[in-house]
Formats: structure tokens, sequence, C-alpha cells
């Protein structure tokens, strides 16, 4: 059955002890260590089979060690292993060896052979002769490893020593040096006749075996669609979690960032919109769990498995709709003890230009052009002597002596302060640099009985304040500690502690002080009045700067505190009744909590010489504010795995267990004001009034049988069965099970004997696979079947008096017979490994119903007073596909190998509602049959009019998409450098028509909110100790109409009065001058409303392509070789440079926006986002390994 | 099979159940709550008041004629009434039954509420006094008539005067609130009617009245009048003078609840609203003269106008000799206030100034209005007479130390300015034969008394006045350009120009034509939104439009008002 030269009875690599390790837990102590056989006329390859398949050894020898013909007569009967193979060495003059759990099988190095050798010298002698000697990374020798001349027939192969002989027939004398579990080697005889060569272990390789749910498959006999992350991806990358890194790893896996604040954690979503009904998350399990993956030490993580379609899925059920993420995490290997320490540094900037005006004079011009279109007055209320003071000042980058920032002068009957500054805001709220340490150690090992694996690390970055930074600490702590107790009883430990405290100055909420800042921070005006108290207000003008936040954020009474610690303990059982049979049984549990603090305080300043006043209401108020929330989760699985072949070509393996999940979720939030001093933040020091306490508590339970059944018939045909009958609290009896059956198959062509005429150099796997299955859904509310009271509300609009009032709610109005959404997913996929290997390529393409959301039933008049109630009544239909190609080699680069690889991947998905209760097609009502998700409805815009007589002339009336320019004071009316509405639907008026897809008036689909075409390219290397990575991700198109408050964007177009104004700001304003520009001629405000003003109004000239391609992440290291560690008592020591996001080429029209930024609010109905939000962060990082 | 209990069952841990809920008064009180936020009006929704009397930027839709048929929104939420109803289905559940009716009463009072605000609005709406399932009929009925509902908001009136608690409280309602709102129902419905053309209007009249007296009378509600300038401190305060305050929103800046009235009227950005010329001209002098039959009313300029005048006027605008509370004077300042005349009423100490940090309580009902709807009512019945006026609107008056208001001379000689089209109420000498001087002085007091308090665009819609929304609206009177002392202190405050900006002492300077348009062009009166030809359709514009997509899922059922 296996017609290569070498005989792989499994093709997991042979030097693989890491990998091995990797999964020792799951597959390694299922190796039994004896044998039982009782047959005539066996095969040796039948035998080897057989051993392979009891013992769990990966067993490798060289086919012609042996006579292909030989038959032997066998009766083993608990037979000890070492026993079997000395036996059959003796038969066959055969060495043998066992390395980790691999049998290696060699010639024996005999007195006979060698004189053998000599004699075939002798014939050949005036040919020559070359001898060497092949090792491993660590210079072991390596036995079995075939020698080749290229293009001619002669080979050999090394003995158990590493040595090889072999005659040169041709000229060139090219040899290939292959093992398996080994990048092969190809190099040059040279003047000597002796080579020495080493040999690399194949990493890929390291992806044989696939963790998935409840157990682990070989990735040949993987009938899903089962995708593993390339764990080059994961390594050396500064992240302050994991979901960073997984962010364009995985085509269809899309990873989104609400924020680029430190350790910013990313949502997942796999294969596109699952579900209208609710936030579509994938389940991530981490080592059998339900977890959260930004709690993992990304340097814990061995391995991540994403499931994608409802086969690999399927023993989830109820909660695997939106696909599966498995973490595994690592535990202990090798032989002795490894301590190893790893640790990086970074520095980070912006992704984005913070170029902006910093001219005092230009700032107030600006925005005073745009507010006195608009309300016939200026902004600032600067006078023109005012003007003049500030352009003489406009070059001043530092106050000069002569030419003061700020002066006093009586306006309104007032000495008040003027502000004649250059203040470069941005760079006086933020410091960009971001510093960031990461410190990682671990010990790993196997010891008699007890395998280990204990980590710590600590992460530390700064953001972006400068004032009074914010910083982010996070603590991990793992121990994995695995004993065997006997011969059938194993007991695994599994303890994590992860902590995380993130500080930031300002009021709650980090982005507040983001979005706070981009209005009435002028550059004209000083952040500090001369006598040292903050500005806030200015006297002539009255407004706050940046709505007061200026002044906070100079003045470290504001702080705030997030904090979560998780601890989460599990252990488990491994018992093994008999061969091919264990039970698994483990306990996990987990208690979080999660601790916010918020403290404000008065805010001091002065807006008149010598008067300081505070700011007491609002972000001045003087609060203390405190929130613990708290949740404790058990969970329970067990399960029985059995396997069999039998008659040599029938593989069954059955796998049943259950799941029971509960978790308790308990709040607190308590107010008080009163603070008795600035520094001590404790309610023991609050002695004013109470302001709140509230709480708030929940229960959730889930219980679940599953099953998967394999069946392989010799190894050809695969089939695969699986599903869960699941239970859930959050239904009502009756309706609270659902059974979710899946079932896949693949057939492995290249097993067929049709391809072995085939040159097995070219084509070396070949499977087609097909699934189809149906999962559930069941993210409703804890209790949304129930119609219940809450007494615990707190209105934030009305008081009665001395608190705010409280008030009891009854919940939503909803249908007591809600259950589960179902998720069909067929998927049909292929892989493709070629030319030995080299080239793979991996393609899937799926299909998915979504069936019966839970969403309002029906869409009926507004009298009924609320939200109709949820319920299983509408259907989703989502097709999608991804593929991704890998090519990997090396060559001998100046004598050295050069090894090298290069992948690319890329999938799509799109989605169209196929059943919703919106008969008119309302677009009022986000969804209708035959939607697209995502769609972008707007206006189509056709350039600006290019002369007032033009305006004048164009005969549709386009008031309702531009009202401003009828109520503004100057220049009402359109006119040149005004935006042309077209009248698509011809009736001479902009209007939303109907407001339905069948007449949406002058509307049309302009666009998708939704991403396309997610693609990655990696590519890297290593050659001589010196290793590289290039990762480059991005997607390919989607929409996004800016926010009317995004003032990045829009600028003074929005609000007259932007703090940030792009250099180049006024280069992209329409003027006579000016007529091809981007925007159109300045007015204030218009912007600023999304229904009735032109740039605020959707519509295809702004709407923005958030397309990107980002060069995510670049790694070049460099390793001491390992002569020289091992001299200085090290196993490793590497150090290299990693940069992360360091350059972003995108379509979108702002320099100051990242297409991650502006995206943040992309969703199936949703394409606005303001993007005021902590920036984005390109990193530079240096970083060390050590291993003793 | 289970390790730890696989128990599915998991009940609510923190919540009630409607079964149970209900059944006294803390639970009744606590669901109650809810109904101030969802249907007491804000505070914007107060003090911003656009009409014809506060003139602001951009114009109100409402104003301009531009109002559009919104899709969705457009104030046809029903909520709110949701909730009402749902306390009335399950209050049974209280055993006590002086309990249960207090909160029966209570909830009637807001469903009233909210009924009025719809019927205000829209005219026609259909009445629900049960909570509507998924799936009743009654989601499709067409709309009930305004009879219906204005006599179902009075019955609900009815119950919660009988039942609500007689216990004063400023931030909560009780049976004195009811009658309030009964005495506004009242009038509004019966003015409407009668200046509508629809009949009844007798009987919402004298509704108003009999609420009214018995509010004046027995509600124990008097004026304030402490201090030298009463008026302007009932409004320039942080809490509500529950002397004369029946309900007020309360604010406060310690609980992060606050409103955005100071800054609106100090700011150049937030809508610069100021009163307009033809507003101020119906303040009387302090003699109780007519300002208006002033030969030269017209064309005097600010320091002239504002002399002898009643003084509300300078306590609810910038005048000469207006100094700041906690703080020295002021002139008006017209890049605050597009018409020059700044409002102050509401207005504190400068600091708060700042966006968003006004906490004075906003007042719902007071005293004044009901004595204003009593004498109104009186009036339009026809059986008004000198005590009914010396008990209401003098006393208004008397506050302010204006002469008071007599019956016979009002009626004997109409102020010529509020009857003329272009300024006022012609319509009310067509409707009245007795009674029109007084109808017209008792809306001047209305007006004056109660601006920025919400109430004149619904008194310029029940007296179908809109056409007066497509008059000029202008500002103050300007007889030249260049250097201008606003308040006649010697110090300069504006400087108009055209062309190159002249040297002056002016903190302010506005280019005329540009920054600021005058009525004749370089002197004239400040002429705010001149450049937006208005109409009010009087077949239309005194109803607001459904929103289109609620009349297409109403299955064409419910039908748009007429001419929209």
């Amino acid at each position: 059955m296996y017609k290569k030269k070498y005989a792989i009875l499994m093709k997991l690599g042979l030097a693989i002890p890491l990998l091995l390790a990797a999964n020792l837990h799951v597959s390694a102590l299922t190796f039994g260590q004896t044998f039982t056989l009782k047959q005539n006329k066996l095969r040796v390859e039948q035998l080897f089979n057989e051993l392979q398949r009891q013992t769990g050894y990966n067993i490798f020898y060289d086919e012609s060690m042996v006579p292909a013909a030989a038959v032997l007569n066998v009766s083993y009967n608990g037979t000890a292993i070492q026993t079997v193979l000395k036996d059959i060495s003796e038969r066959y003059q055969l060495a043998y060896s066992i390395v980790g759990k691999n049998i290696v099988l060699s010639r024996r190095k005999t007195s006979g052979s060698t004189a053998m050798v000599a004699r075939e010298i002798e014939e050949t002698v005036q040919q020559r002769t070359i001898t060497g000697a092949v090792v491993d990374e660590s210079g072991q020798p390596l036995s079995g490893v075939t020698v080749r001349e290229i293009g001619h027939e002669n080979r050999s192969s090394t003995d158990g020593e590493g040595n090889f002989v072999l005659q040169l027939q041709g000229a060139d004398g090219l040899l290939r040096f292959s093992l398996v579990g080994y990048l092969s080697k190809e190099q040059r005889v040279g003047v000597s006749d002796n080579m020495n060569i080493r040999l690399e272990l194949d990493v890929q390789e390291v992806d044989e075996v696939v963790v998935v749910g409840y157990g682990t498959q070989k990735k040949e006999n993987l009938t899903g669609a089962t995708t593993v992350v390339d764990s080059k991806l994961l390594q050396s990358r500064p992240a302050a979690n994991v979901s960073s890194l997984l962010q364009g790893t995985v085509p269809n896996l899309q990873v989104t960032f609400g924020s680029g604040r430190p350790g910013a954690s990313g949502r997942f979503n796999i294969r596109g919109v699952n579900s209208i009904s609710s936030d579509a998350k994938p389940l991530v399990i981490i080592d059998g769990f339900e977890g959260d993956i930004n709690r993992i030490n990304p340097n814990d993580v061995e391995s991540i498995t994403v499931l994608k379609d409802a086969s690999a899925a399927a023993v989830y059920g109820a909660r695997a709709s939106y696909g599966v993420i498995l973490v595994t995490t690592k535990t202990g290997s090798g032989n002795q003890a490894s301590i190893t320490y790893s640790g990086q540094t970074s520095v980070s900037a912006q992704t984005t230009s913070t170029d902006f005006e910093t001219r005092g004079y230009y700032s107030a011009a600006i925005n005073d052009l745009f507010f006195s279109n608009y309300a016939g007055s200026n902004y600032t209320r600067y006078t023109d002597d005012d003007y003049y003071q500030l352009w003489l000042r406009r070059n001043d980058e530092t106050e000069h002596p002569d030419r003061p920032w700020v002066i006093t002068d009586d306006r309104d009957g007032r000495e008040s302060y003027v502000y004649y500054g250059n203040t470069d805001w941005y760079n006086h709220l933020f410091d960009l640099r971001r510093p960031m340490h990461t410190h990682n150690l671990s010990v790993n090992g196997v010891s008699e009985n007890i395998k280990y694996s204990l980590s710590g690390n600590y992460y530390n970055q700064d953001g972006v304040f400068r004032q009074n930074n914010d910083d982010l600490k996070r603590y991990n702590l793992r121990s994995r500690v695995d004993f065997t107790v006997n011969k059938w009883l194993d007991i695994n430990t599994n303890l994590s502690y992860f902590n995380s405290a993130y500080a930031y100055p300002g009021p709650s909420g980090v982005d507040n002080s983001f979005s706070a800042a981009v209005v009435h921070g002028l550059a004209s005006i000083v952040p500090v009045n001369p006598d040292g108290t903050q500005v806030y207000q200015t006297s002539i003008s009255n407004y706050n700067l940046m709505d007061g936040y200026a002044a906070l954020l100079g003045q470290d009474l504001h702080r705030n505190m997030d904090k979560i610690s998780e601890f989460s303990p599990t252990i488990e059982a491994v018992i093994r009744p008999f061969k091919g049979f264990d039970i698994r049984s483990s306990y996990r549990f987990i208690h979080y909590n999660y601790q916010t603090m918020n403290k404000s305080a008065n805010i001091a300043y002065s807006k008149y010489p010598g008067e300081v006043l505070n700011i007491t209401s609002g972000i001045g108020n003087d609060r203390l504010y405190e929130t613990q929330v708290n949740h404790q989760y058990q969970a329970v699985n067990t399960y029985a795995t059995y396997q069999t072949r039998f008659n040599n070509s029938h593989d069954f393996k059955i796998m049943a267990g259950y799941n029971y999940e509960t978790k308790h979720l308990k709040d607190i939030k308590v107010a008080r004001n009163g603070l008795l001093s600035d520094q001590l933040i404790d309610f023991e020091v609050a002695t004013g009034d109470v302001l709140e306490i509230n709480g708030g508590q929940n229960e959730y339970a889930l219980f679940g049988t599953f099953y998967r059944l394999n069946y392989g018939y010799q190894d050809k045909y695969l089939f695969e069965a699986a599903g869960r009958y699941d239970g859930t609290s959050r239904f009502a009896k009756g309706n609270r099970f659902g059974f979710f059956p899946s079932f896949s198959a693949a057939w492995r062509v290249d097993k067929e004997s049709f391809f072995e005429a085939w040159d097995q150099n070219v084509l070396d796997a070949f499977k087609i696979r097909a699934s189809y299955g149906s999962l559930g859904n069941q993210q409703v509310g804890y209790y949304d079947y129930l119609q219940t009271i809450n007494a615990g509300n707190v209105s934030k609009e009305y008081s009665f008096g001395d608190v705010m009032a409280p008030y009891a709610q009854e919940s939503e109005p909803n249908a007591s017979d809600l259950t589960w959404e179902t998720v069909n997913t067929t998927n049909l996929g292929i892989d493709i490994e070629l030319l030995r290997s080299r080239l793979s390529f991996t393609g899937d393409i799926y299909q998915r119903e979504t069936l019966n959301m839970l969403t309002a039933g029906r869409t009926i008049p507004a009298y009924y007073g609320a939200d109709f109630p949820l319920e299983n009544a509408s259907d989703l239909l989502t097709k999608g596909w991804e593929a991704s190609v890998n090519w990997r080699d090396g060559f001998d680069l100046d004598g050295k190998r050069f090894n090298y690889y290069v992948g690319a991947g890329v999938g799509d998905n799109t989605s169209k509602v196929t059943r919703f209760d919106n008969p008119n097609k309302s677009l009022a009502i986000k969804f209708y049959e035959g939607q697209q998700l995502g769609q972008i409805w707007g206006y189509e815009v056709n350039g600006f009019f290019s002369s007032d007589e033009e305006a004048a002339n164009y005969d549709v009336d386009q008031t309702s998409v531009n009202t401003i320019i009828n109520t503004s004071a100057i220049d009402q009316g359109l006119h040149a450098g005004d935006m042309k509405f077209e009248d698509l639907d011809g009736d001479k008026i902009i209007s939303l028509g109907d407001n339905t897809a069948d007449n949406p008036g002058d509307r049309r689909v302009i666009g998708n909110s939704l991403p396309r075409y997610n693609f990655n390219f990696r590519l890297g290397g290593d050659w001589n100790n010196i290793d590289f990575s290039v990762f480059v991700q991005g997607i390919g198109r989607q929409n996004w109409y800016p926010h009317r408050n995004a003032s990045y964007f829009w600028g003074p177009y929005a609000q007259p009065y932007s703090t940030f104004i792009g250099k180049d700001f006024l280069s992209r304003v329409w003027s006579e001058d000016n007529p091809d520009a981007y925007f159109p001629r300045p007015r204030g405000y218009i912007a600023l409303n999304a229904t009735n003003r032109s740039l605020g109004v959707t519509n295809s000239k702004y709407l923005q392509d958030l397309a990107y391609m980002r060069l995510k992440n670049v790694t070049v290291g460099y390793s001491l070789p390992q002569k020289v560690a091992s001299k200085a008592g090290l196993s490793r020591l590497r150090v290299y440079f990693s940069g992360e996001n360091l350059l972003t080429f995108t379509k979108l029209e702002s320099k100051y926006i990242d297409p991650e930024q502006a995206a943040t609010e992309n969703t199936y109905d949703e394409s606005t986002s303001h993007a005021k939000i902590y920036p984005w962060a390109k990193t530079f990082t240096f970083g060390l390994d050590i291993s003793l | 099979m289970c390790l730890v209990s696989c128990d599915l069952d998991k009940v609510p841990l923190a919540t009630l159940s409607p079964e149970t809920y209900f059944s006294n008064e803390e639970e009744l009180r606590l669901y109650s709550n809810k109904f101030y936020e969802d249907i007491v009006p804000s505070a914007s929704s107060v003090f911003s008041d656009r009409a014809d009397a506060i003139i602001s930027t951009p114009l109100n839709t409402e104003v301009s004629g531009q109002r559009t048929v919104p899709a969705t929104g457009g104030g046809w939420s029903w909520s709110a009434l949701r909730r009402v109803n749902y306390l009335l289905e399950n209050s049974h559940q209280t055993d006590d039954i002086a309990v249960r009716n207090e909160y029966d009463a209570l909830a009637k009072f807001f469903r009233a509420y909210f009924y009025f605000e719809k019927m205000k609005r829209f005219g026609d709406v259909p009445w629900f006094n049960e909570v509507l399932g998924s799936d009743d009929e009654r989601l499709f009925k067409p709309r009930d008539s305004r009879t219906l509902i204005a006599d179902s908001i009075m019955q609900d009136l009815n119950f919660a005067i009988e039942h609500l608690p007689t216990t004063k409280d400023v931030y909560r309602v009780n049976r004195w609130t009811a009658l309030a709102l009964k005495s506004r129902v009242g009038l509004f419905e019966g003015t409407f009617r009668k200046y509508h053309g629809i009949g009844d209007a007798e009987k919402y009249l004298q509704a108003c009245v009999t609420a009214s007296e018995e509010l004046i009378d027995n509600g124990g509600y008097t004026l304030y009048t402490s201090g030298s300038a009463p008026y302007r401190d009932l409004f320039a305060t942080s809490d509500a003078r529950a002397q004369e305050i029946i309900l007020a929103r309360h604010y406060d800046a310690g609980l992060n609840l606050t409103h955005n009235v100071q800054n609106t009227s100090n700011s150049s950005t937030v809508g610069r609203p100021g009163l307009s010329r033809s507003f101020v001209n119906t303040y009387l002098t302090t003699g109780g003269l007519r300002f208006t039959d002033l030969p030269n009313y017209n064309t005097l300029e600010f320091v002239q106008e504002m002399q002898n005048r009643d003084p509300r006027l300078a306590q609810t605008i910038r005048t000469p000799g207006y100094t700041r509370i906690g703080g020295g004077a002021a002139a008006p300042n017209l890049s605050f206030a597009l018409t020059g005349y700044h409002l102050i009423k509401y207005s504190m100490e400068p600091q708060y100034d700042a966006y968003n940090s006004s906490f004075n309580d906003m007042p719902l009902f007071r005293i004044a209005e009901t004595y204003l709807n009593f004498a109104e009512a009186k009036a339009e019945l026809g059986t008004l007479n000198q005590a009914d006026l010396n008990k209401s609107i003098n006393l208004l008056r008397a506050r302010v130390s204006m002469p008071a208001l007599n019956l016979e001379q009002a009626n004997a000689n109409p102020d010529a300015y509020l009857l003329d089209a272009e300024t006022g109420f012609p319509n009310v000498a067509q409707k009245n034969t007795v009674h029109t001087g007084v109808i017209l002085e008792i809306r001047r007091e209305r007006g004056i008394e109660l601006v920025m308090e919400g109430h004149r665009y619904y008194d310029m819609m029940r007296w179908r006045a809109g056409k007066l929304f497509e008059k000029p609206f202008l500002g103050m009177y300007f007889s030249r350009l260049g250097d201008l002392d606003l308040d006649g202190n010697g110090s300069i405050d504006l400087c108009l120009y055209q062309g190159t900006r002249p040297g002056s002492s002016a903190s302010l300077f506005m280019e005329v034509g540009k920054d600021i348009v005058l009525s004749e062009g370089n002197k004239g009166h400040v002429l705010a939104h001149g450049n937006i030809n208005r109409t009010f359709d009087e077949d239309k514009d005194y109803l607001y439009p459904i929103p289109t997509e609620e009349i297409n899922l109403s299955n064409k059922i419910l039908e748009q008002n007429p001419g929209w």
C-alpha cells in the first residue's frame, strides 16, 4: 500500500520530539508497549503496519532492506515491543533504535557490508566515490537518509551512524539527501570526496496532527474545513494578546479591533455574517473549555485550529454556529528540562499622519471661514487686530519674548485673556512612542512520570497620553503538570492565572478623550495661562477647549483603572482500560473578576486673569465610581474514544461524551462623591452622597452530549459523522433541546491505484472533502423567554431630588416559544500537494443557511409600543470560499542551505436575507428579503457645479439633502463648488422616494459595508543562522461612509471649530482656483447632519473604500551558531528585530485615519464610524530568546 | 451522568416576575417613576420655544415651512403609552384599593399628558387603553376622532384629579398637577376648536375654567414675589420655587444632570436665539400704555426703545443697565443673539455659560400659566369679568409693578397692533363680539409672561395664527452704521460697517450684508432669515405629518394628515 521508496507507516516526522511533545497528552500515552499478533505468511510490511497501529510508534525503514517477497509466521501475545524488534532485526540483519516514539530500522553495520562496499569501489574504480555523514541539527547521526545523485539512478542511504557511500555516475555530482520529517537538501560534490551534511527539521510536519474538538486527527484524515494557524505567524511578534496575532492569518477569519489602545482585544468573525439576530462571535475553546483568547499568554500557545464548517464544529453544537477557534497550550516535552527566556522591547508610532495645522493664524482663519459662511459671524470672535497679531506670530514655533502668546485685554467689559499661540495640540496631548517591554520565562521538561510546563509572562505597555500616561500591565502564569499514575491512569493539571490592569487619565472610557479633543482646540489657544492655571474656556468666544478635556488632562485628578483577573484551574483524568480505548474526564473552574474604577474631580481653570473657577458638573463632577463583576464558571467534559483497525483496511474511531457548563454572573456598582483626598481613591474617604448602588445577577447552564464516528476504508475513503444533542437554560422547557448532526466524507484520490502510474514527485497528495451539517445558535439573553420586571434601573436623565430616579421596568415583550436558530452548512474542499510536497493548495467553497433567526417576527405599526417580540422568523444565506497556496523549498547558497517559503491565502463571502417580514421592502426597516447584507444606499453625486450659472440652471431641487444652503447666512442657494446630486428617478426632486428598495428615490446601492476578499501573503526563510519573515494582510473591498462627526475626515465641514486640521486641508477645499478639489466650497456644518446636509447624506462622492494592504510584520532574526551557543552553555540564543504594521496601502481619502479605525463600526447594517478613537500603532520591536 | 448537577433550570436571580409585581405601593411607585422620564419634556424643548417670538438659526422647519414627511420617527412613538397601560393592567395585584387608585390616577395623568402631546401634533390619533398584543387586530385600526381623544384625556384627568394626593412635591405629580394639565388641555382644545371652526369649543373652555378655578382657589399656590426682580429670580434659580411652580423638572450639577439654556443664550454656535422685534413690541410701557402706540415706535434705537417698558422685558433680555448675576455690566451681544435681543431668562453666573452646565430646574407647570389659561378661557367663553382678571392676570402685573388690566378699557380699545394681520391676530375680532380687546391683552400677557417656557408654538397653532410665521423676522433698529453703544454706558459695544473695517474700540465688528443684514441696506432693523421665503399653508401646517413608513405598515389604514 505504500509505494514510495520509503515506507512511511505514519507520516509523522521522525525526529520531531517537539511535535510529539505537543501532543503527548493526547496521543503519546496511548502508545502501547506490547504487541499481539498471530499470523502466518505475513509480509513484513503488514507486520510493520500492525506494529505501528497497536503501539503507536512510527516506524521508518528502507524497503530495500527486506526482500520484497519475504513472508514470515509470527506469534506474539503481549510480547514486549523490544522483543519483537529484536526478533525481526535478527531475521533480516537489521539494527533498530527507538527514538522518542519512533522506531528506526537500519542496515546492521557489519564488516561484511563494508567489504561489499569496498568491492564495489574496486569494480568502478574509474568512477569517483563519495563518502560522508549526515547529522541532524543537534549533530546526532541520521540513519536511513536517502542519498541520490540527481539525474541518475544510483542511490544509497545512511547507516545507523549516519554514514553513506555513493558512487557518482554523472559529471555534475549534484546529490540530494532526503529523509521524511526533514527538509530535503541538495548539495554539489566539491573537491573533497567527503561530505558532511546537516539536515533540518521540516517544521511544516508539525501541522500534520491537528487538534479537533474533543480529540486530535491526522491532517490527512480530516474531512471537514479545518485550518491550522501557521505557527510561524504567532512567533516573534509584539502582541498584547493572541487576537492581535491572529489578524489576517487565516482566510475568512476576520479579526477587527474597536480601538488602538494597549491591550485592545479583537473581535472574531469566521466566514462572514452568520446571523442578523445577535453579535456573531465564534466559540473559543482553550484546552477543551470555553475561554477568552485574550487572556492567554501568547508564548504559551502551542497551536490554534480554526474549525470553519459544521462538520468540524459539530461536537460543539449550539455555540459553534459561528465557527470555533481551538487553542492548545504548551505542555511538557523534551527529555531534559529546558529553561527559556524571551524578552521584547518596542516603541511605536501612529499608523497615520499627525501632521496637523499648528499655526494659530491658520487654525483660526480656516475655522472662521467655514463658520462664518454658515453663521454669518466669526467663531473665534478674534478682531482684525487679533488676526494681525496671530499673523505676526505664525512662524513662532515657541513663544517669542517680544510676541507673547497670551495677552490680557479688555473684552466685553472685562479684563480677559486673549490667546495668540501656535500650539501643537496633538503632540501636546499625545506621546507617540508607547514604549513596551515584555518578559517571558518558561521551564519545560519531562521526568519519569511527570511532564511539566511552567511559564510566566509580564507585559507592560505605555499608551499615548502625554500629560498623565495610560499604561497596561499584564501578568500571566501557567502551570501544566501531567502525572502518569500507573499503566491505565494519568492525571493532568492545568492552572492559569491572568491579571491585567489598564490605568488611564481623563473621564471614564478612554476613547472619550480622543473624541473630545477634536473640537474647540484651536492652535491659537494655549493649554496653560501665564499664571499656571488651566485654560478651559476662552472669554472672548466662550467655547470649552476640547469640551473641557484639555484642562482635565492637564491635571492629574481624573483616574481610571480597568482590572481583570482570572484564575482557571483544570484537572483531567485519563483512563485507559484497554488498548485503543480511553476515557477522559475533566473539570474546569474559572473565577473571573472585572473591576473598574473611575474617579473624577472638579476641574480648576481660569477664564479671567486672577479668577480661578471650577467645573463641577459633567466631566468636572466630584465622584468615585466603582464596579465589580464576578463570574464563576464551572464545566465538565467527559468523553471516551475507541479506535481500531481490522482486516488491515477498516479504520474505526468512535468518540462520545457529554459536557455541562454553568456560569453565574454578578455585578456591583457603587458611586459616591465628596472624596476627602485627591490621592486616596477609596470609598473610605468618600464622605458625600451615595449616588448609586446597583447590582445584577444572572445564571445560565448548558448541557450537551456529543459523538463523532470516523470510518476509513484503506485510508482512501474517509467518513465522519458527528453531532450534538444540546440543551440550554436560555429557552423555556420544551424548547430547550436541539439535535445538531453533521456528516462529512473525503476521498484521498492519491491513494487510488490508478495514481500509481503518476510520477510521485509531481503529485504527492490529493484529497477531496465534502461536508454537510447543522448547528444551533443560542446567543440570546439569559431569560428572554420570560417576561420579567427589572427593579434596579436608574434613570440617566431624571431625578426627583437627591438622586437619579430609580425605576422598575418590564422586559421587552417576548415570545415564550423561542428556540434555537439553525445553521446548515455545506462545504466542499480540496487539498493538494505537489512537487514533493513543496507546493500545497487548499481550497474550500461553502454555503451556509441560517434558519429561524431570532428577529422581530413581523413589522407592525408603532402603536405596539415596543419592539416586536423576537421569534424564529428569518433566514439568511451566506456563500463564500477560501483558498490558500504554499510553496516551500530550499537551495544552497554559498555552501549553506537557504530554506524559504511563500504562502498566500484569500477568502470571501457574501450574505443575503432570504426570509424577513418586510413586504414593502422598506428601507426604514433594516432587512428585507433578497437584500444583500451590508449594502449602503446613497445618492449619486456627479462632481461640483463648475459655475454659478450652471448651479442656477440645474433644474433638480436638492433642498432635501442640502437644507443648510438655504438657511445659512452667506451665499444661499447653489453655487459653483456645490455638489451636484443626480436625479436618478427623473422627477426633478432629490428625495427618498417611498424609502423602499423598489422606489428608493434618487438613491441606489453605492457600496457595501462588509469586508470582501480578505487576503494574506507570507514569505520567509533562513540561511546561515539568519531568519526572516514577512507577513502582509489586508482586505480587497469595504465601504465606509464617514460619520457626520468624523472630524479627522470632514474637519470644519462638520464642526467649524476643529482642533485637528490637516496641513494639506485647504488644498483639498474647492475654490475657483482649485476646481478639482476633493471637498466642495467651504461651509461649516454641512457634514454634521446625516439626513439633510450635502456631505452628511450618504452619497457616492464621499463613500470611502477601506480596502487596504498592510505590511503587518517583518521579522529578521539571528541565532548564534549551535557550537558557539553550546560553548556558552546555551542551547539557543536568538536576537531579532520585528516591525508591525510598518506600511499601509489604502484607498481611504484621508491620511489621518487608519482604515481599520474607520471600519470599527462596520457591520451588516451599519457603515459609519466617526473614527475619533485611540489611534492605531506601528511598532518596532527588538527581541531576545535564550534557552538553557 | 453529571459530576456536577446538570441542571438547566436557571431562574432569574435579580429580576421580578410581572405576575407578582405591582403588589404594593413601593412597587407601583418604582414602576411609575419611568413615566416622568418618558413623557415629561426635556429642558431644551421647554426653553427653545421656537416660533415667532424667539428667532434662532437655523430656522426650524415648522416656522420656515420646510417640513417634509419623515420616513420614520417624527414624534410617532408609542412606547411610553405601552408602559402606562401596563401599569393600569397590572395594578389590580395591589389589594389596597386606595393605593391602586392613586397609581392608576398617576398613570392616567401621564396617559392624558401623552395623548395631549399626540393630539396637538397629529390631531386624530388612535386611542388605546390596553397593552396591545403583537397580533392584536387593533394595531391596524384607523385613527380615532379628535373628540374621542380629547374626551378620553379629560376622563383620565378627572380620574387623576379625584384620586391623586393633594400633598405637594414640586418634582412629582399630584392632584394640583392634574388640575393644571386639565386647565391647559381645556384651553388648548377649546380655543383650537373655536379658531379652527370645530364644534364643542365651549365644553373644553368650561373644563379649563373649572379646573383652573379649583387650582387657583384651593391649590395654595401663589406667585413668587421676593426680591427686587422676582420674575427674573423665578427662573434664575437652581431649585424650583415651589410656592409658584407646580411641577418642575429637576436638574442638578452634582448628579451630572445639566442642560444648555445658558450656553444657548450666550454662544455664537448654538442657534443664537433672540426675541423678535414684533414680540418685543408687545411689552407695554411702565405706565401700561402700548409701546406700539408711540408714533416712532418702529424706528427707536435700542437704548430708547428699552426705556420705561414692562419690567419683565429687562428680566427677559439684556437691556441698558443690565448686569450679570455674579458679574458686571454686559451689553447685548449680536453674535449671541441673532436679533440683538439677547435672552437672559434662566441666566445665572457667567461660569454657567459653558456648554451644558446649566442646572436650573425647568418649570413645567406654574400657577401663572393657570391664571392665564383661566382668563383666556373665560374671555373666549365671553364670561370674563374684572374680578376674574384681578385674581389672575392682574396678579402677574402686580408682581412686576405694572398697572392692572382693566376689562372695560381693554375691550373699548382693542390694540390695533395685535389686531393687525402683519403683527397680530385679526381673527380674534372675527370670532368674538364682546371680548376682542381683552383677549388680545390676555394673549399679550401670556406671550410675555410665558416666553421661553415652551408654549408659544402651540399657542400659535390653536390661535390659528401660523400666517405670522411668514412675516419678516426683525431685530434691533439701527439708524446708522458705525460705532454703537448698545447699553448706553458710553463704551462702544458694536461696530457696524460696510466695506473696509473702520478703526474702533468696539468689541464686536459686523459687516453689514455679510455678518448682519439690515432691512434697509445700510440702516434699519436687523433682518433675520430674510433670504428664506417662508410659507405657512393654512390647510396643512397646523398639524404634523405622519411618517410614511407607519402609513405603509398600517396597510394604508392610517391616513395622512391633510395637505401632506
